[in-house]
């Protein structure tokens, strides 16, 4: 199974307001590549996505939120997965592309090429809705479930190394895709986000 | 900490609008941790490592929230790779509460350490901070922090010490 087909299927049943959090690697261009939009955060280093995407989750109780996370990435921070189940927010998706590799910086195996099982760890965490998906039926199965249900999912995409030709993409400059996604939230949710000043409390009267 | 030096960091808080508070247990910070997982007003995240923390805060802030983090002070040395690798480089605003244990006069062996990273560190991953060790200067600092850090859009950090740590 290859990530880009994943997410061709998982863009076929996204909402256009559907904020989508990807951690780094190839995952964002090809993201961007199938769904451009200001409302995607482009590029968390490792042991970021998810933590991110809770704490938006958590935010934005009325946005349904997904994490496009990696095994290596979610490895580093494992714990994010226990953490995330003292408010289980039924907002918040997480996604898993598992290739068993780190593989931007050379393919070197992660845990889970030694059977690590992280459908078994979301479970033991207290996410009920965790599943693995080994084929593209199953993944769209899988996903199309899991974004019509209203409870935490976690889905496992076991998929091939290799990425699509590298796209351009919005922003690889993260403080520019900062902005974007904020001015997005400010626009759409009608709440302050940056809340920038002109003016010091110093000197205001 | 004390009730007093508790109830200022809360009233701080509170004045400041922070509304969601990240934290790993810390003996420092034991009472003010309990009265903010307690108080609704407050959203409560506990975490189990301190870099999960930052990135939680990061989330909560690009959808509107106004957060905060409480870790020990070992806790600094853990989250420095999100400070870095995310607060630094996407410049994300965050409030940093720390007990600063190490400080001359917690003449205490294990904590000695922390007097040779905390500032350090601070100053290494280009987050601003405070100490603050009088009771009658919490909330103030506390506004003047997150005024700061939206402002500038980079963490800010107050190290608590002296009388609002005895």
């Amino acid at each position: 199974m290859k990530r880009f087909d994943c997410l061709k299927a998982l863009a076929s049943f996204t909402a256009e307001d559907d904020l989508v959090v990807t951690n780094l690697g190839n995952t964002p261009h090809e993201w961007h590549a199938v769904r451009p939009s200001r409302a995607n955060l482009y590029g968390f280093n490792l042991g970021q996505c998810t933590p991110v995407a809770y704490g938006l989750a958590l935010a934005l109780p009325n946005r349904r939120v997904i994490a496009l996370d990696g095994d290596g990435n979610l490895l580093l921070h494992l714990a994010s997965l226990a953490d995330v189940c003292f408010h289980k927010p039924a907002n918040l998706r997480i996604i898993v592309f598992d290739n068993e590799a780190y593989e931007s910086p050379g393919g070197m195996p992660t845990a889970t090429a030694h059977g690590v099982d992280l459908v078994q760890i979301a479970k033991g965490c207290g996410i009920q809705r965790s599943f693995l998906a080994s084929t593209i039926e199953e993944f769209t199965e899988k996903i199309k479930a899991a974004l019509e249900e209203k409870e935490l999912c976690f889905l496992v995409a076991k998929i091939e190394t290799g990425t699509i030709g590298r796209t351009e993409y919005a922003s690889m400059d993260y403080k520019f895709n900062k902005y974007i996604f904020a001015s997005y939230i400010e626009e759409t949710e009608k709440r302050p986000v940056l809340r920038l000043r002109s003016k010091s409390p110093f000197t205001e009267k | 900490m004390n009730i007093e030096a508790s109830d200022a960091i809360i009233r701080g808080l509170k004045a400041a609008n922070v509304d969601l508070v990240a934290m790993l247990p810390d003996h420092g910070f034991d009472r003010v941790q309990k009265t903010i997982a307690a108080d609704p007003s407050f959203t409560f995240v506990p975490v189990s490592n301190e870099g999960i923390g930052v990135g939680i805060c990061a989330g909560a802030f690009l959808g509107g929230k106004i957060p905060a983090i409480m870790i020990p002070t070992s806790g600094l040395l853990v989250a420095t790779w999100p400070l870095a690798s995310l607060n630094n480089l996407w410049n994300m605003p965050l409030l940093l509460l720390i007990p600063y244990r190490g400080d001359v006069g917690d003449a205490q062996p294990v904590m000695r350490t922390y007097k040779f990273t905390t500032e350090p560190i601070l100053r290494d991953l280009h987050i601003p901070y405070v100490i603050v060790s009088e009771i009658s200067k919490i909330e103030g600092a506390i506004k003047d922090a997150v005024a700061s850090t939206f402002a500038w859009q980079n963490p800010i950090c107050l190290l608590f010490t002296g009388e609002t740590l005895r």
